[in-house]
């Protein structure tokens, strides 16, 4: 039963004894089939699994069994009913103990938590201030908390906002205790709010109803990977994913499993610590957007390699970005002497919109490539199985939707298309958001009165099974953070050469299939030097905002393309862009190669990369 | 205790091992690292020094200075 640490190099001396919790529950496995996740509390508090911490140095910081999860929570409950049923709690969502106890003690009060990004890049104070500032205020919220590491700045963004309590943990147990708990949440009641993105100008909160997360909960861990009795989750991602928080926060409770935490900022320093937990604690499942498994397999050395096992290993989760087939590839490689089997892949499709996932590919199938015809596709939509010359595409088939959903691939006017066409994707089913908070506007734009959720996403279908192509919404997804374009263009305006429409902002492909974020700017200047500084000044306040290099391209008045009815067409801005440079990526960019400012283009380039693990979106690509 | 020349020391020495190609800094010089870089940079300076560095020092620190202010505060 102690498969946790029966095997693998032993744990280090743990303080106060501690001990990881157990694989194995001790009680029936129940598969997410709760009403509401109080209910799944309740039961999982019977067993004997539950949340372990770990640290930087791969050490077992804290263990927190279900059964003391459900206690704190309840007690916590008791002094939070106060706050007014249905009322939003914003949680900075730092992997820590105290965070499932809130989290959870919300559950129980009948509020509604709401997890915020705990992602600060280097000198990004001010921008994380302003960041959670303005994401409390959109939800309405009445009390923010933070874990210890983060109440500095959680009470400096809540300033003279209207709050009734803010702080950590012992700031709410201040709150006065009722006697007994509010009636528990029902079924069409808010479980949470997830914002889909930092975006502050365009904050989406997808509002969650507790049947909404238990039915996805229950067809993930029925049909999109039916979950054991001996599986062990390890997982270092960050609780205001999707991914992280519904998947694995709250899909091990509603399965019983026991999880093994690594803080995401402990993975991105030292992501050779997330192959050590899976290899000690024996994990079976574990989940990455696919720059997780390029970044470990970058730190990986062959020695490494083999002091680890992986076999145990069984579901090794991709998605939340277009999977690249090389990224996995190169994993696979690089951990086969760590007997890491391939076939343990299992891309998967989904959104924040939809709770959390749609499809999943099939179990110990690894992940299988659509190569299609690349001329077609581009030129008429077609998915078409590639010819032996010339140029191919390769798509990664991300499976069929779990039962309940219904999938219609539609061309630009709403019509339904057949099989291996390209188009948009829409999607109908019993956890698709009941709208954003406070904002019917965004709503509408995505959700027909009918039901049907549409994507943002472009694909096609092969016999049911879905192949994500790209995205039809203008979003920027950089090493799995999603960034919308408004935001990028809205700073760049800040600046006083420029007026509003002046820019557009955009991606482009890689160097290694990830994405560039690209700003086109319009300006009158035309002296050398103060081209210079306004590309310089653009590079320095994107970074310092967003904590990524962006290649600007300053470009003469009235170059940016306008659509018939006069807005400013992003997709066409970047053709333009390819066009004039010549290029299709990034690489083709001769001022691009060269993190070095080019005054003859009048261009300020870098190609580094960001890797803010913040919220993201699946999708799929892919090759054999 | 590190005085602040055996601070500087150090976060050169761990920027030149993530930075390879990076020159001499001054204080108010920009770190500039994208964020892959600026973990494993925290990371270095964490190793040689035995400490962990706080988020609010992270936060804090945009600039070369500030970075070995910030560090040297937490009286490594």
């Amino acid at each position: 039963m102690e498969r946790a640490v029966a095997r693998g190099e032993p744990l280090r001396e743990i303080e106060n004894n501690k001990q990881p919790t157990a694989t194995a529950s001790g009680i029936p496995l129940r598969r997410g089939n709760f009403r509401t996740l109080t209910e799944a509390l309740d039961y999982a508090a019977q067993g004997s699994t539950g949340f372990n911490f770990y640290d930087g140095k791969g050490e077992l910081a804290a263990a927190l069994p279900y059964r003391e999860l459900r206690e704190r929570a309840v007690a916590l409950a008791r002094r939070l009913q106060s706050l007014g049923r249905g009322s939003r709690v914003a949680l900075v969502a730092h992997t820590h103990p105290d965070f499932a106890v809130m989290f959870f003690a919300c559950q129980y009060a009948a509020l509604v938590p709401v997890p915020l990004a705990a992602a600060i890049h280097l000198g990004g104070r001010s921008a994380y201030i302003r960041h959670l500032r303005e994401l409390v205020s959109d939800c309405g919220a009445v009390a923010a908390f933070a874990p210890a590491d983060f109440v500095g700045l959680l009470r400096e963004a809540a300033g003279d906002l209207p709050l009734k309590c803010v702080g950590a943990l012992e700031d709410f147990h201040a709150l006065e205790a009722h006697d007994e708990l509010p009636a528990p949440p029902r079924g069409e009641e808010l479980a949470y709010l997830q914002y889909t993105s930092g975006s502050t100008r365009f904050p989406r909160g997808t509002m969650i109803t507790q049947s909404a997360v238990m039915s996805n909960l229950e067809g993930i861990f029925t049909h999109g990977f039916e979950i054991q009795a001996d599986d062990r989750f390890c997982s270092w991602l960050p609780y205001y994913h999707d991914m992280g928080l519904v998947g694995i926060v709250l899909g091990c409770v509603s399965t019983q499993r026991s999880v093994d935490y690594l803080a995401t900022r402990d993975f991105a320093m030292r992501p050779r610590l997330w192959l050590k937990l899976i290899s000690q604690n024996r994990a079976t499942i574990s989940f990455s957007p696919p720059f997780g498994y390029a970044l470990a397999a970058r730190r990986v050395r062959i020695k490494d390699a083999e002091a680890l096992d992986l076999s145990s290993w069984r579901v090794a989760g991709v998605g939340a970005e277009m999977i690249h087939p090389e990224w996995l590839r190169t994993f696979a490689e690089s951990l086969a002497p760590a007997r890491f089997d391939a076939r343990a892949f299992l891309p998967c499709y989904g959104m924040a919109e939809c709770s959390l996932a749609v499809s999943f590919a099939p179990v110990s199938g690894g992940f299988a490539v659509d190569r299609v015809d690349a001329e077609r596709l581009a030129t008429s939509g077609e998915a078409v199985a590639a010819a032996d010359a010339g140029k191919t595409a390769g798509f990664v088939n991300c499976g069929e939707p779990l039962p309940g959903y219904e999938v219609e691939i539609r061309d630009e006017s709403g019509r339904p298309l057949p099989d291996r066409r390209c188009g948009r994707i829409y999607l109908r089913g019993p956890s698709v958001m009941s709208g954003y908070f406070g904002n019917a506007e965004a709503t509408r734009e995505v959700l027909s009165a009918d039901g049907w959720l549409f994507t943002g996403d472009l694909g096609y279908r092969v016999d049911g099974s879905l192949y994500i192509t790209g995205r039809a919404k203008d979003l920027l997804i950089i090493n799995g953070r999603n960034i919308w374009p408004q935001d990028i263009e809205h700073l760049a305006e800040q600046q006083p050469e420029l007026r509003a429409t002046d820019t557009s902002a955009f991606s482009i492909p890689g160097a290694d299939g990830g994405e560039v974020a690209v700003l086109v700017v319009q300006c009158r200047e035309t002296d050398a030097a103060a081209l210079g500084s306004l590309a310089e000044r653009l590079r320095r306040a994107i970074y310092a905002e967003f904590g990524i290099e962006c290649l600007i391209d300053l470009v003469p008045p009235h170059t940016l393309p306008r659509t018939s009815s006069g807005k400013l067409s992003r997709s066409s801005a970047r053709k333009q862009f390819l066009e004039r440079h010549r290029a299709e990526r990034v690489t083709d960019l001769p001022w691009a190669r060269e993190a070095g400012y080019a005054a003859e283009h009048a261009v300020r380039s870098s190609m580094r990369f960001s890797t803010h693990r913040e919220d993201a979106r699946d999708a799929g690509l892919n090759a054999q | 205790m590190k005085d602040r020349a055996s601070v500087e020391r150090v976060v050169r020495e761990a920027l030149q091992a993530v930075r390879p190609e990076g020159g001499p800094l001054e204080a108010d010089a920009e770190l500039g690292l994208d964020s892959t870089q600026a973990m494993e940079l925290i990371m270095e300076i964490e190793e040689r020094l035995d400490i962990s560095i706080p988020v609010e020092t992270f936060a804090d620190a945009r600039t070369f200075g500030e970075l070995c202010s910030g560090i040297e505060r937490l009286g490594a």
